[in-house]
């Protein structure tokens, strides 16, 4: 038995997967997330102590430990870091063999990659610098709407007439949303919008990378059903939802990236 | 020779900041494995022109020798030498002076720009004569402010290489450009100075090919952050001296390449630098590039060699012929300022080849409209012969140094 780690210090939030490979299968046996805070590291250690618990194995049992993210450089119990983008196209690649693009939303970062028929990347683009198209960009917009981040899905499903929101900048676009809110526009019309508005950008810059299918969304954005209709929608394309919680697929991909580490220095046979 | 010896009591502390900022990239590259003895010589050269006070003892300029500041790589400095005058580069890439230009330029302007305004307000012993060619519309525009600061020549240059009332036109503005120095210096240009300058220039040319050619080995023997380090010094030292200086690390590194001794293994990426200029003290995506495991074996800036690949072509002894000469070399800059502009787009693919590059890092400033819409084409031309491209836009601040790097990162792995 040979288990592994990854651990994806995000912007937002710090998650831990453990996997375990038995006879050529791996297998997750244990994940948490937590708030990533001011201390990355600290974020990293309670997220691993959570998923050794609810994989009722020790630290000692881990052969090899995968950061990514953005505080991926300052965990000190990883053994090696890779970037997120190759984390998230190897996680998204376990969890849906024919995934061809990964579109990822994230806390800071909004990425689309492109993968070949084995599973590497074969181009990517990210967000600039700014938060537009990202889950903080919904933060904010939640509170000035006075809903709570997990309600905005379910909302923005319900709207009939979305809004139209033309600004993509964080701050500019929530003194739009002030006036909607101001002109009577309906809560669910104007989470719609924002959606739409989001995933116009998003789908602009996947298709610089190149859209095909199978496509996979991860990242807490892909929790939102309402972020996901609104990108099928213009997409023109179905995502493919599988079982399992798009926000752990960067550690996901990390823990599997061990395995392959692990294997270029033990030589074991996987 | 009496050197202009002047005291300033005090440094502005902006341009301490990138003095510092200097020293410490350099110290930090002084750590690398195998880094050439020679380089510290380039190391204080850098430094020192981080201030633009240092510029007339730089250059070697006497009391009452004319500084003559010129702009991008379109400025035929040779007819600036041989007029008896200093030449000076001022292309800077100072993120600490970036404010006080955003105190004269509006919010969406390239950050060179900003930050050479910024430089100019800090200049005290400013240029007698600046040199502006009228490239991409920033530049071109930067002329009605710099005025202000001294007396700006304006040196047209046309938005295409292909006609040939272009090139008539272009001859006929070097040509104004040598009645205007010799007006301003009161010396006649002679064939003979003129011949004298396009030799010491092409002399300075052959030096840098020469440390482009090193790195053509399976493990090239200097960090590619060095060689800018390298090439950017040029702008305001002494060619006589940092020719005989780069001849130096030739030799040195021609040496190196024989023992197969380099700075790095064979299994590292090699990379093309491509896109705006990459100015000093503004190392962020070099740095980046090299520090997440690539090495810059090439470049395609105005920062590196697109100025200084070709030569002037001597051949002709007439001296009307000689400024015709210069005309036409200073006409094969492949800047993205002109449309179309498939010369460069060719050269791109051609230096892939020659120096084995694995992948291209095509940089564009933000808001440097010319190469970030020409980004596209070249990218189309180097995916035919199977080249990934990394595209970034980014600016002189440190703000966005981690995603950057997520990017980098991301790009080397995927090429690996």
């Amino acid at each position: 038995m040979i288990v592994t780690a990854g651990l994806d210090a995000g912007a937002a939030t710090t998650k831990a997967v453990i996997m375990e490979f038995i006879e050529g299968k791996s297998e997750v046996i244990g994940r948490y997330i937590v708030p990533t805070g001011f201390d990355c590291n600290q974020a990293a250690d309670n997220a691993l102590k959570g998923a050794l618990k609810e994989a009722k194995i020790t630290f000692a049992d881990i052969s090899y430990i995968i950061g990514t993210g953005y505080g991926r450089r300052t965990i000190d119990v990883a053994n090696s870091v890779i970037s997120e983008i190759t984390c998230h196209a190897v996680g998204a690649k376990w969890l849906h063999d024919p995934v061809r693009t990964v579109i990822d939303i994230g806390g800071q970062d909004s990425k689309a990659i492109s993968l070949d028929e084995n599973g590497g990347v074969v181009n990517f683009a990210m967000n600039e610098k700014c938060a537009a198209g990202t889950g903080r960009f919904l933060e904010v917009m939640a509170k000035a709407l006075g809903v709570s981040i997990s309600e905005m899905g379910s909302l923005s499903l319900k709207s009939k007439s979305p809004s139209t929101i033309n600004s993509m900048c964080t701050v500019f676009a929530e003194s739009e949303v002030i006036s909607l809110i101001a002109r009577g526009r309906s809560r669910e019309d104007i989470v719609s919008g924002l959606h739409i508005s989001i995933a116009k950008r998003i789908v602009a810059m996947a298709r610089r990378v190149g859209v095909r299918e199978d496509i996979v969304f991860t990242g807490g954005v892909a929790k939102n059903e309402g972020m996901v209709a609104a990108l099928q929608e213009e997409l023109g394309m179905e995502i493919y939802r599988g079982r399992w919680d798009p926000q752990y697929v960067g550690a996901l991909g990390a823990s599997r990236i061990a395995l392959d580490e692990l294997a270029k220095i033990a030589k074991v046979e996987v | 020779m009496k050197m202009i010896q002047k005291t300033y009591p005090r440094i502005d502390a902006r341009l301490w900041k990138a003095r510092q900022k200097m020293i410490a990239h350099s110290l930090k590259m002084e750590g690398t494995k195998n880094r050439p003895k020679r380089m510290k010589y380039f190391d204080g050269i850098s430094a020192m022109a981080c201030n633009p006070n240092n510029f007339r003892t730089l250059i070697g300029a006497t009391a009452t020798d004319k500084l003559v500041g010129t702009f991008c790589t379109f400025v035929p400095e040779e007819l600036i030498i041989a007029a008896g005058a200093k030449p000076v580069r001022l292309d800077v890439g100072l993120s600490s002076t970036v404010d006080l230009g955003e105190q004269v330029l509006p919010r969406i302007v390239c950050p060179a720009l900003k930050s050479i305004i910024g430089f100019f307000t800090l200049f005290g012993d400013r240029p007698d004569l600046l040199i502006m060619p009228t490239v991409c519309d920033g530049k071109k525009k930067l002329c009605d402010i710099l005025k202000d600061y001294a007396p700006t020549w304006i040196l047209g240059v046309p938005h295409t290489t292909r006609s040939q009332q272009a090139k008539n036109f272009w001859r006929r503005e070097v040509q104004s450009l040598r009645e205007k120095l010799e007006e301003f210096t009161g010396k006649k240009i002679t064939g003979e100075s003129l011949r004298e300058a396009i030799e010491l220039y092409n002399r300075r040319r052959r030096a840098l090919r020469r440390l482009y050619e090193t790195r053509k080995a399976s493990r090239p023997p200097i960090w590619g952050r060095d060689v800018l380090e390298v090439v950017t010094t040029m702008f305001c030292d002494n060619p006589k001296r940092w020719t005989y200086q780069v001849e130096k690390l030739c030799e040195g590194l021609e040496g190196q390449v024989k023992k197969g001794v380099g700075v790095c293994d064979e299994k590292t990426p090699r990379i093309m630098l491509a896109g705006s200029p990459i100015l000093p003290p503004n190392w962020k995506i070099p740095d980046m590039v090299e520090e997440t495991g690539g090495v810059i074996v090439a470049d395609e800036l105005c920062s590196g060699t697109r100025g200084y690949w070709y030569l002037v072509e001597t051949a002709e002894e007439a001296r009307g012929s000689l400024v015709k000469a210069l005309a036409n070399r200073y006409f094969m800059c492949e800047c993205a300022c002109f449309t179309p502009n498939y010369d460069r787009i060719d050269r791109i693919v051609k230096v892939v080849k020659d120096w084995n590059v694995d992948a291209v890092v095509y940089h564009s400033l933000i808001a440097c409209h010319t190469f970030s819409i020409e980004a596209s084409s070249v990218e189309a031309a180097l995916r035919k012969i199977g080249v990934p491209v990394l595209k970034i836009e980014t600016d002189y601040a440190a703000e966005d140094v981690e995603q950057v790097r997520t990017r980098v990162e991301a790009f080397l792995e995927m090429i690996r």
